[in-house]
């Protein structure tokens, strides 16, 4: 597959000094286009569009985690769509080097420490910096996400589309991890992405997003098997469809299940009520229709729980208690080897669902 | 664990962080105690678990060899006076008179809380604007904060916990919409600690042990989240859930932490819609 000349001043655009990133590897003199087996053919004019991260270089030892931000409307125009319509977007392919720990895309709102006024490319390493700082996209809402290497082509059912207006500032944020217990192995993280949309005339219904997180984690050694349960409200007057979801923690995660809930009982649901389950924290499942299309009555919402089991840390349980000193203040007689709660894979935790409905109620967040 | 300002841990310290002089007017609302099955004292396996002694190879604190388990580890944390409250002849036994010989081990290094073979009970409190604890009761003010990832929860744990293996418990907090009968919860596993008295609770200092309920972007209540009557459900287990009790108050959310009212109200009414522009 190769990437357009068009893609490439598209690209070009984006593409400042940043000593994390690097050029791409020198394809030769007979191929002035670079290949890469994981990128994807681009978006025919008229019909959507492709964004392309930059080639990020993540070393052994290095968690890397970038913040893209483009405006939506100025990418679609950049693909012979129109500046001023919304886009309706009703297909979605990623594409990820391997070592890809997750891909989200959020909806700028308000800002806080990350402000796409800085730069349409703002880079961290582990574990520092604004793009590693949830609270920072606390009001963000979730527009696509990915967790798995390789690529993810996922159409929406018929008349089913996520409504960006061209207005809209887009966050891609990449979080690629060359560490412990997860690998890069070419070295070099990049995302490609493809939006490709419907008329609006085709539009039936709107697609809406939750992303819910447990917070405060801990995994300790004397409490080495802790279960996390959590509800989201749709507040929905009427029925809605689950179409997408999967469920993000590290590797010290066993068991990641969701359900559907009543939005009053308080008890977990029944099994039959699951609809996904995940037990592979680097290479998740993304269950997408049309396998996974569960209609929840109104009133409903979701619940979702995390198991965990404590291991012996790779970076040793100094650097657990120091992070654990540092971030959160805890005091000396309450270390105990505790992965906490963030971003990164060998000291942190986390408890993240994304789910993905129609017909949009409101896009969702429980904290 | 959220940053506490040192001045803040030192006026604990000194004050003890019991606003209310320990809580003797707790409403038990709605309990229900299944805390009488017979087995839940001789259930408890601690040593099919962890091996806590076993990972020192590894730098990890033995639990085994915790100096003061038995101690209160949190001077923030609410310290009932058992002695004094009105009530105490009908609260079930503390344990610290108990044979020492027929309570059994625990996994996590802290003794158990009072008489495996009684009844559990609990009281219900709450961390306020400035990260300690106080009792909740009927009408009590329930303190909606920021958490690590942004929102807002309330951080809902309990005190003057007895009869019950503290390690690995079970803790869910939720807060239901009178009007829908909607809630929002949260339920963890925590460690409790015991304090000199043989009661447990949970750690002032480890929000984590505490159920943190998801309360604000406000897209789920019919009503504001501050200022508002609401039903606070908490639901303790122990760890093999063979003893389970449930207390329900009633409490008014308050968006009452310095400096952070005016946000808090704004994504914290009723109607917000993600990502409104708030002051």
């Amino acid at each position: 597959m190769r990437r357009p000349l068009a893609l490439l001043s598209l690209l070009a655009l984006t593409n400042t000094a940043c000593p994390s990133t690097v050029d791409p590897p020198d394809p030769g003199p007979t191929d002035p286009v670079p290949t890469d087996a994981f990128a994807l053919d681009p978006v025919p004019a008229g019909q959507g569009f492709q964004y392309i991260t930059r080639e990020t270089e993540v070393p052994q030892g290095v968690e890397q985690q970038d913040c893209y931000f483009f405006k939506a409307g100025d990418i679609a125009a950049a693909n012979g769509m129109s500046p001023t319509e919304p886009i309706n977007l009703h297909r979605i392919q990623i594409s990820q080097r391997d070592g890809s720990h997750h891909m989200n895309i959020y909806r700028v709102r308000t800002i806080v420490g990350l402000d796409p006024a800085n730069g349409e490319f703002q880079p961290a390493s582990n574990g520092s910096g604004p793009c590693f700082n949830s609270a920072n996209w606390a009001d963000w809402p979730l527009l696509a996400n990915t967790q798995q290497d390789g690529t993810i082509d996922w159409t929406y059912p018929e008349g089913v589309a996520n409504v960006i207006q061209p207005e809209e500032w887009l966050m891609l944020q990449s979080h690629f991890v060359n560490a412990s217990t997860q690998k890069t192995p070419q070295n070099y993280g990049r995302v490609w992405v493809n939006f490709w949309v419907i008329p609006k005339e085709q539009v039936k219904h709107e697609l809406g997003t939750i992303f819910a997180t447990k917070q405060s984690i801990r995994v300790c050694t004397k409490n080495p098997t802790p279960t996390f349960d959590g509800t989201c409200n749709l507040n929905n007057k009427t029925p809605v469809q689950i179409i997408g979801a999967n469920g993000h923690f590290h590797s010290r995660g066993k068991e990641f299940r969701i359900y559907a809930w009543d939005g009053m009982s308080l008890e977990r649901p029944p099994e039959d009520q699951r609809f996904y389950t995940s037990e592979v924290w680097d290479d998740p499942p993304m269950k997408r229709s049309p396998e996974l299309d569960l209609t929840l009555p109104a009133g409903s919402g979701i619940w979702y729980t995390c198991n965990y089991e404590w291991t012996p840390p790779p970076v040793g349980c100094a650097a657990l208690d120091e992070f654990d000193k540092k971030k959160y203040s805890t005091p000396d007689r309450l270390l105990d080897c505790c992965y906490t709660f963030g971003p990164q894979v060998d000291q942190n935790e986390h408890c993240n669902a994304f789910i993905y409905y129609y017909p949009k109620q409101d896009n969702v967040n429980c904290f | 664990m959220k940053s506490v300002p040192v001045v803040l841990l030192s006026l604990c310290l000194v004050m003890s962080c019991d606003p209310d002089g320990g809580d003797s007017t707790q409403d038990g609302g709605t309990s229900q105690d299944a805390g009488s099955n017979p087995d839940a004292g001789t259930g408890q396996d601690a040593g099919s678990n962890q091996d806590a002694g076993s990972n020192q190879d590894a730098g990890i604190p033995d639990a085994g060899t915790t100096p003061d388990a038995g101690t209160a580890e949190d001077a923030g944390s609410i310290t009932p006076d058992a002695g004094t409250a009105p009530d105490a002849g009908s609260t079930p036994d503390a344990g610290t008179t108990t044979d020492a010989g027929t309570i059994p081990d625990t996994t996590c290094g802290v003794p158990y809380l009072g008489d495996p073979n009684g009844a559990l009970d609990f009281k219900i409190k709450a961390l306020g604007p400035d990260w300690t604890s106080s009792p909740l009761t009927t009408g009590s003010t329930l303190t909606v904060i920021e958490p690590i990832q942004g929102g807002r929860v309330s951080f809902v744990g309990v005190y003057d916990v007895v009869n019950i293996d503290p390690c690995g418990v079970k803790i869910l907090g939720a807060l239901r919409d009178i009007p829908t009968g909607r809630v929002q919860l949260d339920a963890r596993t925590a460690n409790l600690q015991r304090h000199p008295d043989g009661r447990g609770s949970n750690i002032d200092a480890d929000d984590a042990s505490f159920s943190n309920i998801p309360l604000c972007p406000n897209q789920w209540s019919s009503r504001d989240l501050y200022d508002q009557e609401y039903e606070l459900v908490v639901i303790l287990k122990d760890r093999l859930e063979k003893k389970v009790l449930q207390k329900t108050l009633t409490v008014r959310p308050a968006c009452n932490v310095p400096g952070e009212d005016a946000f808090c109200r704004c994504i914290c009414k009723a109607g917000y819609v993600l990502g409104s522009p708030c002051p």
